[in-house]
């Protein structure tokens, strides 16, 4: 199929199947995705410069389903995710910056690359182990099958720090918690995902759920909130650019909601840490793709 | 607490019956969305190139409106049509 405004044919059914998967994961992780979907894209024949902005576009449509779904499943906090914004943009811009002088010196591809790929594996394997950890404690009666997480330890000496202003957040089942605490993880994650070049899902999930202390099942539905904003807000200025096809976006966007219809359902049937152990291949997966660009293989990891 | 950590199965409807129920509600939204598509493709294409070559700026507003008109709208209207021939989602409470 010829898409109009990219001047390019790509095939249809290659895109609809990667926005289904994507949406698919979005749905039942919280995440973009785009560190799946822009690779996939541009083998499939995407312009490079259309890839990111246009990934971005089909990645607000199926976030707003998802984040539909959740909410209907009560899974959402909207007041943590409007705090955590004003965080993650600050943080996505000082992130941004910090590249820019890096990448004036030399082998600074080759320092962000190996750094992104350690913080991935080390979200990886400390997801993987808590969550089995967690599966064998309630499945031994050792542990309660209500409690948050395995490693509660961080997150109640992350609540113990009290700088004012507290706040309540009864959605998430947090009494009261420092609004600092919770800007700082949209700061950090906005920084990672600023820095990195990609979206911040990956890292944001486990941070809420470790570090505040937020039940997994709502740490992925106020995630999703989060990536309507920042991807939208991406949409707009990729596509002032003239780097986004939206006829491309809602081809992708009709398998991309399917899928994630389908992920949101899903964690309905899934406990917490169930879905924290499907989720540590996620990062591995990023890191893959970080590996196979270091390597020099094209459109791996944009 | 971890409320949505250990889903409450003696609430869950029964998932055989949750399945076809969204089997159905995946079929009736992906005709909507692939009608959505052709209605925008035939209708809008030509209109939408111009404006990417002329606009950029409301390029991107309109461009953003129909994402989130075809993620909002189409699941507005599909819920609709659930409630109307009185079927359970999937992802209700």
């Amino acid at each position: 199929m010829i898409f109009p405004i990219s001047g390019v044919t790509v095939d249809p059914i290659a895109l609809i199947v990667i926005g289904f998967v994507v949406g698919l994961l979005g749905g039942f992780f919280g995440v973009g995705g785009g560190f799946l979907a822009a690779p996939f894209m541009f083998w499939t024949g995407v312009p490079m410069n259309f890839v990111v902005g246009t990934d971005m576009a089909h990645m607000t449509g199926k976030s707003i389903v998802a984040f539909k779904r959740h909410r209907a499943l009560g899974n959402v906090d909207i007041k943590l995710g409007v705090i955590m914004i004003a965080g993650t943009i600050v943080g996505v811009e000082f992130g941004a910056q910090v590249i820019e002088a890096l990448e004036q010196r030399q082998s600074a591809d080759l320092v962000i690359g190996i750094a992104y790929i350690v913080v991935l594996l080390l979200i990886s394997v400390f997801t993987a182990y808590e969550s089995i950890r967690s599966i064998r404690m309630i499945n031994s009666g050792a542990m309660d099958a209500k409690e948050v997480s395995g490693f509660q330890g961080i997150s109640k000496k992350v609540s113990k720090i009290r700088i004012p202003p507290m706040m309540s957040f009864p959605a998430s089942g947090i009494e009261e918690i420092s609004v600092w605490l919770v800007i700082g993880v949209g700061l950090l994650t906005g920084f990672l995902a600023g820095a990195m070049g990609v979206g911040g899902g990956f890292i944001r999930m486990p941070l809420l759920v470790y570090v505040l202390g937020i039940p997994t099942h709502v740490a992925v539905g106020t995630d999703l909130f989060e990536i309507i904003f920042s991807a939208g807000y991406g949409t707009i200025t990729h596509a002032l650019k003239g780097n986004v096809d939206i006829i491309m976006a809602l081809v992708m966007q009709t398998g991309g909601n399917i899928g994630a219809i389908i992920g949101a359902a899903s964690t309905r049937y899934f406990a917490g840490p169930r879905i924290r152990l499907f989720f540590s291949v996620l990062p591995l997966i990023g890191a893959l793709m970080v590996i196979l660009k270091l390597f020099g293989i094209e459109g791996a990891a944009i | 607490m971890d409320h949505g950590s250990t889903p409450e199965k003696a609430n869950l409807p029964p998932f055989r019956q949750m399945a076809r129920n969204m089997v159905i509600e995946i079929g009736v939204y992906g005709i909507l969305l692939v009608g959505f598509f052709f209605i925008v493709l035939f209708f809008l294409g030509e209109p939408l190139k111009r404006l990417f070559d002329q606009n950029l700026p409301l390029y991107a507003l309109v461009g953003l409106l129909l994402i989130i008109a075809q993620a909002a709208l189409l699941e507005f209207i599909t819920s609709w049509l659930f409630d109307f021939l009185g079927l359970h989602r999937l992802t209700s409470k």
